[in-house]
């Protein structure tokens, strides 16, 4: 059995596994880092450490708007970093191996799978190709 | 036993011993009866020896052995010549290429050549990669080295690869059974194998066969490169004063008694304990800061030890001579401020013997404190720098305007040899005279915060100033607000602060500029540079002067708000690649402040706009 965090970006439902997450903060004060590519929003203090926060909608094409006071701090293999949500909801359980978990044809939308869960649709996010993205972003961020 | 953990400590003892012993001899070439010189370079031959042959590196052990020897026999002669310093050196050299192949996990190379007495100077060659192991993927890799004894290598591998098939299976072997079988003939095999065997069981029913010269289990390229990597990044060993370790040893006590003091505090709900408990935290805090810096700190020394050496080779190579000295070896920084600093500081020597001194002159090392700055100079009387050549280059090359020229004083002149462009090796021998990667070397300084000037009298000699900090982590910034960012810039780059009225801009072209001490300032907006939409206007225009691209400049930004001290984390990975940024720090009330670098933030700029 595995568990998961769904969270809400835009009208979409993703989740992350619950062993990738390290933390999720609530009212933090985010402070702009100068001069770099929006989808970068800032970064925090998280227990006397400086983590870059990602404005995860915006990274993945949806609207620019106000995110959640949550935010999700990953573990510090995949960075340590920060991911601004539309909204969080629950910690579900269940078993991948019994989902239906349809492969994801592109490679730029870090999606590692969808599962279908009663109707609803739960875009897995692959925090591979994530960071990937993230790279390229930081290696080409300007002003 | 843990083996990893001695081999560590004996590549670093080694490798201290092997430093001071460069360092000896050059001292005992200037003063071949010098005695006391060569006991104690006997004394470090023999303590290579000794750890070497405890750890089972023979190749290492011989050799130490060898020199000994030959220090055995000037001490008898009561005095060493310059053949045998030579001998000597190129021993010491070999000796570093063995405790190479050590930290890589190599086997020793062989050192019969040297032990014969036959090997010169520049035969000395690294290993090449090829030999290094390319099989990477799964299982456990085994590398087979037959005796150079051998007379039918390739049958004799044939042989070992069938035997190396008994302990599981054989994934993938280099050379491979057809290569082998179509006489392919090499020394040296490879195999990467899926066992439940361990390393200690293979090599024990391996060593029957006497034929091998060595069983070695290297470790796959991707993580070798990685190992690699780390090893270069930072010394894999600190060595700590016992004392040091006393005092926090000491300071952990203290911190226990301390929380114990708040818990029951906190219990009681005692304010007045509280609050004397948390000034002692305070005080413990600062305490341990200061000792953990401590540690972190190692004496200038740990890189000018090898540059008599390098000095002496300059010398030999170019026919000059040269008198070297280094003042103030034992001022300290942090480490990490050392290991980027020993490069540079080797091309400035480099270029000062190259370029500066004519035939015969010195060149020195200077090194003191001033308040949280070292100063480091490195000066030589050689035939110095002229200006004039410096201004027809610079206009040559366009990085100034001939009308620019005009104005620009001797001095400014002269740190346009630090600007990329301004050389190529190949036109510098001929040209100014200096200047081979300056460009590089003050790069190198401005990242670690600090600043690197030059002056020069032509006929007089050059002098090149550093003023670094003294440690990277904890840096004094100047805190400055810009668009509702709060950042700092290190205190070493602001040459000074302004504040003026919008009136005193005046325009030259299209550059805006102010005139200060006398001198047209050009201005850079800091907004524009982090593309942020103009500030409100205001009757006060906030100035930073500094230095960009050897140039001096006036950032505007929005306020000013202090200076304090700050402990410097590095964003973590991919964010650490963001240029411009150059790390943040959590200020005491949770604000998080983010250095900035300008001349990289430009340099963005200048490659993405053009």
């Amino acid at each position: 059995m595995s568990q998961l965090l769904p969270f809400n970006l835009g009208l979409e439902i993703y989740a992350l596994e619950l062993a990738d997450v390290q933390e999720v903060v609530e009212h933090q004060a985010v402070f702009p880092l100068p001069g770099v590519a929006t989808t970068i929003s800032g970064a925090i203090g998280f227990h006397g450490r400086i983590v870059p926060v990602v404005d995860l909608p915006l990274l993945l094409g949806f609207d620019a708007g106000p995110r959640s006071d949550r935010m999700i701090v990953l573990t510090d293999v995949h960075g340590p970093v920060a991911l601004s949500i539309d909204r969080l909801q629950r910690i579900i359980t269940l078993d991948l191996a019994h989902c239906t978990l349809s492969q994801s044809e592109s490679e730029e939308d870090c999606i590692r799978g969808v599962i279908d869960r009663d109707g609803e649709m739960i875009s897995l996010l692959d925090l591979e190709q994530l960071r990937l993205v993230l790279d390229r972003v930081c290696s080409e961020t300007g002003g | 036993m843990d083996i990893e953990k001695y081999r560590k400590m004996f590549l670093s003892e080694a490798g201290e011993h092997l430093e001071k012993m460069a360092e000896q001899l050059v001292a005992v070439e200037a003063d071949p009866q010098n005695s006391d010189g060569i006991d104690a370079l006997f004394r470090e031959a023999h303590s290579i020896k000794g750890m070497a042959a405890t750890m089972g590196y023979d190749a290492t052990a011989r050799v130490s052995h060898r020199l000994e020897d030959e220090l055995q026999n000037c001490r008898e002669q009561g005095e060493v010549d310059s053949e045998m310093i030579d001998r000597l050196l190129t021993g010491v050299d070999l000796l570093e290429s063995l405790l190479e192949d050590i930290s890589e996990g190599r086997a020793e190379r062989s050192v019969d050549d040297f032990i014969n007495g036959v090997m010169l100077v520049e035969e000395l060659e690294p290993i090449p990669e090829e030999d290094s192991c390319d099989l990477a993927g799964e299982g456990v890799l085994v590398r087979l080295r037959l005796a150079d004894s051998v007379a039918a290598p390739g049958p004799r591998l044939l042989v070992l690869l069938t035997r190396m098939a008994e302990f599981g299976t054989v994934l993938e072997a280099k050379p491979s059974e057809e290569q082998l079988l179509q006489g392919e003939i090499s020394r040296i095999l490879l195999v990467r194998l899926a066992t439940e065997a361990s390393q200690e069981e293979i090599r024990q029913r391996l060593q029957c066969y006497r034929e091998l010269n060595a069983i070695e289990f290297p470790v796959a390229v991707l993580e070798k490169d990685q190992q690699r990597k780390v090893s270069r990044k930072s010394g894999t060993t600190v060595r700590v004063d016992t004392d040091l370790l006393d005092r926090f040893i000491n300071l952990t006590g203290e911190l226990l008694t301390n929380r114990y003091q708040l818990q029951s505090a906190a219990g009681e709900r005692n304010w007045r304990e509280m609050n004397e408990g948390l000034s002692q935290l305070a005080r413990l805090v600062k305490n341990l800061h200061h000792q953990v810096l401590q540690v972190r700190m190692m004496p200038l020394e740990s890189i000018t030890g090898r540059l008599p050496r390098a000095v002496r080779d300059l010398c030999r190579s170019s026919g000059k001579e040269v008198e070297f000295s280094v003042e103030g070896a034992s001022i300290e920084l942090d480490r990490a401020i050392l290991e980027e600093l020993a490069d540079p500081l080797t091309h400035m020597i480099r270029n000062a013997i190259d370029h500066g001194i004519e035939q015969t002159g010195s060149v020195q090392i200077k090194s003191w404190r001033e308040r949280d700055q070292v100063l480091i100079q490195v000066a030589d009387d050689g035939r110095g720098i002229d200006p004039e050549k410096v201004r027809k280059r610079a206009i040559e090359r366009n990085l100034i305007s001939p009308a620019q020229a005009q104005v620009m004083r001797d001095y400014d002149v002269l740190q346009l040899i630090c600007q990329p462009g301004f050389s190529t090796a190949e036109q510098v021998t001929e040209t100014s005279g200096r200047g081979v990667g300056m460009d590089v070397v003050k790069t190198s300084v401005e990242k670690l915060g600090g600043v690197l000037l030059i002056d020069s009298t032509p006929g007089e000699g050059t002098r090149i100033s550093l003023k670094l900090p003294l440690s990277v982590a904890i840096i004094r910034v100047l805190m400055i607000e810009c668009a509702g960012c709060l950042l700092g810039i290190p205190i070493t780059r602001v040459l000074q602060t302004v504040e003026i009225s919008p009136k005193e801009v005046q325009t030259s072209g299209k550059q805006l500029v102010i005139s200060l001490h006398g001198e047209l300032l050009p201005l850079l907006s800091l907004r524009k540079i982090l593309r942020q939409p103009k500030g409100p206007a205001s009757n006060l225009l906030s100035l930073v002067v500094t230095e960009v691209f050897g140039r001096k400049v006036g950032l505007v930004i929005d306020r000013l708000v202090g200076q304090q001290e700050v402990f410097v984390q590095p964003l973590p990975s991919p964010f650490d690649r963001l240029r411009g940024n150059s790390g943040g720090a959590i200020l005491g009330d949770g604000r998080i402040l983010f250095l900035i670098d300008l001349q990289s933030m430009l340099e963005k700029r200048r490659t993405k706009g053009s």
